[in-house]
């Protein structure tokens, strides 16, 4: 593979992994082949070209949105400018900015006005990832179209046999009418033929059998309800591979089909859960329900053997066999585990109960930093009842008052015992050399304003200038939730100085902040080790950011109540160590934050317990 | 033709009576004067901030010298100094006061107790100014702390939270305003 994206030819796939490992994504994630070669050099080969509108277009699960990721990081890795966009919504603020390359996935809701300027390339090249019904909008608009189809019939079978040996399952476990089976159920979609394997795997193991069957997958397809949205995939198969899955309808367009890269976590940490819920819990019909009476069941177990499979995903590392590993200290490391979803994110699907898994010997912590993969790690027992965790970080207002200023303190200090009264946490009024003429409230980032906004309002003080305060560059930033109530000078204070304004950033819509991923310590996992102890925590950035990226946050259940354990910014992009002093269920989260906005996008809250053990 | 031998002779006694006489051991050579040794200017340091298991902990870094500065669980506050080398004195200067630490012997941390002039200590290096770790037998470095801004003033909130415990004993009394 060569290593300038912009000089890639499609070629024969790469074993599973390699292609990835070539151009620095995780080994395994995705599978590249042939197909997805191509649809990925169509996409590349169309930033050569002019100005105007690409539209990728394909049915949901298919794969646009990894694509998209997958051209966005060659485009910058050749010098290319460009700006991947989560939300059509956001297209009109970042076509004013004018990015080389504008990539927007969920295109569909770019409004008509921003899709003509598109299109008359007034912004450059836009590849915009939507539904095969978003064609019917460019209709009169200049533009190529690039389609996503699914796996062809006799691809399924290497794209099966590369998922197992991701799964580390072995293949005999899949014969081969399983494996038609689940290119005809999966209609080669590779979300879908994801979670029917998943869920096939299960329903045999309820079985105790040693190979799935085609009966198993036709099972777990018609728990899932796939078989009634296969056919938007089948539209983009192409008509000379015969290979097309039966029931499919014939293919209607006609010229350069392209066809998918399929999705292909390495392990659960590489797909997440909001992958597949959507598939896990559908909707049934009434007809349907009345035809299938044992599905809820059915449903709920194979769900608790899919978050249970992965839990041991996120827990096993690359490369492992099943073998507990030992570690540089000779202590046996135990990676069992059984995943408790994180904490749920607002519009995140509700979460399941764990599922028991073989309990191991404790293992002692090392006194240094123990990594999160190198303690024992065992499934914990929830308690009862857990209180909240807040979604938003908790609002901080910081005083300050003019230095030497009397009056100005004492309003400070007043103002201090009323905001405390209101139940907002208040820092001690803090005295500056240079306070402005004005009272004005600043937060610190875009997501703060309404928070800042209510503060005044409840204390019945609100300041009637709020903005967005300016860090320098090189300072560091705020926690997510502060706000400065700035009181302006008296008489008797200093000279006040005029506020200068804050600096120009860039428009806050061109960082798309994407919450961290957590990944370890497994969520719901017990750890065993002396104390104190530094637990390493770790997790994933959707995107690659400047350090210091991450906010950490730390909480500890104390007396049935979370008590703040620790926050600041991390000392890594992907990893911090945290000093924990005692045995209790913690909860923890990750926020992205950008100086770009500035910005932050908070993380799901992850739980995990601490176990004392002795010497 | 005697008297003028004679006579030379007795002027080259002379001469070399007057002449510096040779040095006689060992030789003694005085340095030169100089002015006292610039700092060395390190330049701006980082502010970082953490706050965890009830201890506000902030940190000073320039290209390995650091002040770390934890305060609590109590009404303490540790300071922590490291320069490569052992470091005797740590004094700064800001806009919004002075003062000095010494390190005792070759520690390289000491604790002090919270109070008002400890909170004013740590206001002042939070609004920003120079500080200057003196190392014996060698020159003084010079770090600028840059002001630390909103996240210094809500750090120190945390520093003015921290509830009163039992006093830790003093290492040094060396503590004084510059």
């Amino acid at each position: 593979m060569p290593t300038d994206p912009m000089a890639a030819e499609p070629g024969p796939p790469p074993p599973n992994g390699q292609a990835d490992a070539a151009q620095g994504h995780r080994p395994g994630r995705i599978v590249r082949h042939a197909a997805w070669v191509e649809a990925e050099a169509a996409l590349l080969a169309a930033v050569r070209e002019e100005a105007g509108v690409v539209a990728l277009l394909g049915a949901p699960g298919v794969g646009k949105t990894l694509l998209l990721k997958v051209v966005e990081r060659q485009l910058r890795a050749a010098g290319i400018p460009a700006q991947r966009l989560e939300f059509g919504d956001l297209a009109e603020e970042v076509a004013e900015a004018g990015a080389a390359v504008l990539l927007v996935d969920e295109a569909d809701r770019i409004d008509d006005t921003t899709l003509a300027r598109l299109a008359a390339g007034g912004a450059g090249l836009a590849v915009l990832a939507a539904l095969p019904g978003f064609g019917a909008r460019l209709e009169g608009l200049p533009h190529r179209v690039v389609r996503l189809g699914g796996l062809r019939a006799e691809e399924v079978e290497d794209y099966v046999t590369a998922r197992l040996a991701v799964l580390e399952v072995p293949a005999e476990r899949m014969p081969p009418d399983a494996v038609a089976a689940l290119g005809l159920e999966s209609a080669g979609v590779p979300q879908r033929l994801n979670v029917l394997i998943g869920s096939s795997l299960f329903m045999a193991g309820l079985e105790k059998a040693q190979a799935v069957t085609g009966a198993h997958v036709r099972g777990a397809a018609g728990m899932h309800e796939l078989s009634a949205v296969r056919m938007p995939v089948l539209e983009a198969s192409p008509p000379d591979s015969g290979g097309r899955f039966d029931g499919g309808p014939a293919d209607s367009t006609a010229g350069a089909e392209l066809h998918p890269g399929p999705a292909l976590p390495a392990r659960l940490e590489a797909a997440p859960a909001t992958e597949l819920l959507p598939i896990l819990v559908p909707a049934a019909s009434e007809a349907q329900r009345g035809s299938h009476r044992l599905l809820p069941w059915l449903a709920t177990a194979v769900a608790l053997g899919l978050i249970g499979a992965a839990g041991a995903w996120m827990i096993l590392g690359p490369g492992s066999s099943g073998v507990a590993p030992r570690d540089g200290a000779g202590a046996e490391v135990v990676r069992t585990a059984q995943a408790e979803p994180a904490e749920a994110a607002p519009g995140a699907a509700p979460a399941s109960s764990p599922v028991p898994a073989p309990v191991p010997a404790p293992v002692p912590a090392p006194a240094a930093i123990v990594p999160a993969e190198q303690v024992a790690v065992v499934p914990a027992e929830p308690p009862a009842v857990v209180p909240a965790l807040p979604v938003a970080p908790p609002a901080r207002i910081v005083l300050t008052y003019p230095r030497g200023d009397a009056a100005a303190a004492a309003r400070a200090e007043a103002l201090a015992v009323a905001l405390r009264a209101a139940g907002r946490t208040v820092a001690a009024p803090f005295p500056v050399s240079q306070a402005g003429a004005e009272e004005v409230l600043r937060y610190y980032f875009l997501e703060d304003r309404e928070m800042a906004l209510s503060v005044g309002a409840r204390a019945g003080q609100a300041p009637r200038a709020h903005r967005l305060g300016a860090v320098p560059d090189g300072a560091p930033l705020p926690r997510p939730g502060t706000v400065e109530w700035a009181l302006p000078a008296t008489s008797d204070g200093e000279p006040a100085v005029r506020e200068p304004p804050a600096p120009l950033r860039a428009a806050p819509e061109l960082t798309p902040l994407v919450a961290p991923e957590p990944l370890a310590p497994a969520p719901g996992s017990l750890v065993a080790a002396r104390l104190p102890l530094e637990m390493e925590l770790r997790w994933r950035l959707p995107t690659t950011t400047a350090s210091p990226c991450c906010f950490i946050e730390v909480m500890g259940l104390e007396e049935g109540a979370w008590q703040a354990v620790f926050s600041g910014y991390a000392s890594g992009p992907d990893r911090h160590a945290v000093p924990l002093t005692a045995a209790r269920r913690y909860a923890w989260r990750v926020t992205q934050v950008s100086r770009d906005g500035p910005r932050y996008a908070a993380g799901p809250w992850t739980h995990f317990t601490v176990q004392e053990v002795g010497e | 033709m005697r008297r003028p031998v004679v006579l030379g002779l007795l002027v080259l006694t002379v001469l070399s009576a007057c002449a510096q006489p040779q040095p006689v051991g060992r030789r003694v050579v005085l340095p030169p004067r100089t002015a006292p040794a610039e700092p060395a200017e390190r330049g701006e340091a980082s502010w970082s901030f953490s706050i965890a298991n009830g201890v506000c902990s902030a940190s000073l870094v320039q290209e390995g010298v650091t002040l770390a500065v934890a305060a609590g669980p109590g009404r303490d506050v540790t300071y922590t100094a490291q320069a490569g080398r052992r470091i005797s004195q740590v004094a700064f200067r800001g806009t919004e006061g002075n003062w000095q630490l010494r390190f005792p012997g070759t520690a390289t941390r000491v604790t002090r107790r919270l109070d008002a002039a400890g909170e004013r200590r740590l206001r002042a290096m939070l609004a920003g100014g120079t500080l200057r770790y003196s190392r014996p037998g060698a020159r003084v470095l010079a770090v600028a702390v840059p002001d630390a801004g909103i996240s210094g003033r809500d750090w120190f909130g945390c520093v003015s939270a921290l509830q009163s415990a039992p006093p830790a004993p003093r290492q040094s009394d060396a503590d004084a305003p510059a």
